[in-house]
């Protein structure tokens, strides 16, 4: 029998952990394991320097999960993802080898996505997709669990590459990450100008099967049918409320949704989801799969604020 | 059958009696409230039983679209979204599931009938019905009713159709009895007159009336609610030229027009 108490006393002990490495950003920590639960991907929106990288490595690290980066440019290719053949002449004569590129990793960081061609999005998205990767002739399925970060920069957006909103559905969130408070900040320089990221050492508190028997629990997690009734209802509203909106989210949304609602209950250590769970999963779950009205846009209204008005509601 | 399905459904079936005694206690509130009401107004008593009828009836189903382990849940914090979570996937097993069914059996013994029951909102609703009855006692001891001149309820109730005319009784509209069957109800304003005393004054030389005959006089029914026979009925007479041979025809109308013109005259 699973003890709630202990699972939850365990996340405290991994936020304490990324604590140590990552001042502040409790929402997009929360955010960031609540994807690896969900077994989803997540699309990472922030200016530079505000420790994107570092999450994503403190996250790795202390899950012991394999790490790897991306980095995109414009003249990244779909090899350079997955992986390519290579010819080996160890053994005495020559054939080809499959050289896995950094695709083949647990956690993966695609720094600015939005640099890289749409020929590399696509080889990206269709291993995000189909958690397998085919070159040649051949399919290597990716190791479980697979999570991919990919982050972007608002600005500087010359010579980039937007990701098409059909491309974006298949991240389960978008995390806006943002600038630390004043204290934060101040802890961040003292921290930091004592020492390098390298001389934190953190504490493994997660194999990789537990990660996986997370996922599995995760999954799970009871829904109440009202609750269920209250997260497809905010999925349609999203359709519905064309003065705000013009292309709502897909019943997609609604499945992400209670997922990301049953990831943050079990991180909360519930046995259960509550309303509080869907409307706090409702930002990162809904934020890139709306598309706003130009009413909207023209009084400056942002995707945060347009769900906060549809869960008014 | 799981110890936590049977559970739920006594919990349920627990505060379903719990609520239908609550809302019953209500419907009689509202029933003595209208049959003082009703007793003011001179209306039939039965007529406050529509009232508490309807609530039962609206309550009843709000009553059923209502999750009664929300009702549940507001009581009792420690269950809350955790009952509802279980009554929805009772069915269902797995790990989490079946660990959250022991906490919720476990959280059941917290709940309390008494809960459910504001004593003090009882309190005051027996009260009232207390007060409430003893006014209708003493109203009725007293015959306290109120009048209004010429305006029987009753009768405007009948009008709407909410009470049943028997299969016997005869509906005359008032406008249709003023006009064609004044000869047979007499002058509406005698029948208005009601209980009043009035004093009647016939000269024997000028009457045809055998005054010699005395009886009682006939009950204020008898204007009230007039009482035909359902054969009353009414039909298109002939008209004479039909009946008079067309040479004739002439001659008749001329004499009847004579007639009408001498009388007028």
């Amino acid at each position: 029998m699973v003890s709630m108490e202990e699972l939850q006393s365990k996340f405290r002990a991994l936020y304490n952990e990324v604590h140590r490495a990552v001042v502040g950003q409790d929402q997009v920590v929360e955010q960031t394991v609540a994807a690896i639960l969900c077994n989803g991907h997540a699309y990472v929106e922030g200016y530079p320097g505000l420790a994107k990288t570092l999450l994503v490595k403190t996250l790795a690290s202390i899950m012991d999960l394999r790490f790897s980066r991306i980095q995109g440019t414009p003249d990244l290719l779909p090899s350079d993802i997955t992986g390519t053949y290579v010819i080996d002449e160890s053994k005495g004569k020559k054939e080809f080898k499959f050289e896995p590129g950094p695709i083949f990793a647990n956690i993966v960081l695609v720094d600015e996505i939005n640099r890289a061609t749409p020929k590399s999005h696509s080889a990206m998205l269709e291993a995000m997709q189909e958690r397998q990767v085919t070159v040649g002739n051949s399919t290597y399925k990716l190791e479980e669990p697979f999570l991919v970060l990919a982050t972007s920069n608002p600005i500087e957006l010359e010579g980039t590459f937007k990701l098409s909103e059909a491309q974006l559905d298949r991240f389960l969130f978008k995390i806006n990450i943002g600038y630390p408070k004043l204290e934060e900040e101040l802890k961040i320089v003292d921290m930091y100008s004592e020492k390098s990221v390298d001389d934190i050492k953190l504490r493994k508190l997660f194999s990789k099967d537990e990660i996986l028997k997370l996922q599995m629990l995760t999954r799970q997690v009871p829904v109440a049918n009202d609750m269920k009734k209250y997260a497809v209802q905010l999925i349609t509203d999203t359709r519905n409320k064309k003065d705000l909106i013009e292309y709502g989210a897909s019943p997609r949304a609604s499945i992400y949704l209670i997922l990301a609602a049953k990831a943050r209950a079990i991180m909360n250590g519930r046995k259960y989801v509550s309303k509080e769970d869907i409307q706090a999963m409702a930002y990162p779950v809904l934020r890139h799969r709306i598309i706003l009205s130009f009413e909207a846009e023209r009084q400056g209204i942002t995707e945060d604020e347009a769900i906060k008005q549809i869960l008014k509601k | 059958m799981q110890i936590v399905e049977k559970a739920l459904n006594e919990l349920k079936k627990a505060m379903l009696i719990l609520q239908i005694g609550d809302k019953l206690f209500n419907a009689l509130l509202i029933f003595t409230l209208f049959l003082l009401l009703f007793n003011l107004l001179k209306l039939k008593w039965y007529y406050s039983f529509v009232p508490s009828l309807g609530y039962l009836i609206g309550i009843a189903m709000y009553t059923y679209i209502t999750n009664i382990y929300l009702v549940v849940e507001g009581k009792v914090p420690e269950m809350k979204e955790q009952l509802r979570t279980v009554a929805d996937n009772v069915n269902k097993s797995n790990e989490i599931l079946d660990s959250l069914k022991q906490d919720v059996i476990k959280n059941m013994r917290k709940v309390k009938t008494s809960y459910f029951m504001d004593f003090r909102r009882l309190g005051i609703r027996v009260l009232m019905i207390c007060v409430l009855a003893f006014i209708i006692v003493l109203m009725s001891f007293f015959n306290v009713k109120f009048e209004f001149s010429g305006f029987d309820l009753n009768d405007n109730v009948n009008e709407i159709g909410i009470r049943n005319s028997g299969p016997e009784a005869v509906r005359l509209e008032y406008s249709l009895s003023e006009g064609n069957l004044s000869d047979i109800l007499g002058n509406k304003s005698l029948a208005e007159l009601g209980k009043k005393e009035f004093k009647l004054e016939i000269n024997p030389l000028e009457s045809d009336a055998d005054l010699s005959i005395i009886s009682n006089a006939d009950s204020e029914n008898d204007f009230s609610e007039p009482n035909f026979p359902k054969e009353i009925y009414t039909r298109y007479d002939v008209a004479y030229n039909e009946k008079i041979a067309k040479e004739n025809q002439d001659v008749v109308r001329n004499y009847f027009e004579e007639i009408i013109g001498d009388n007028n005259g």
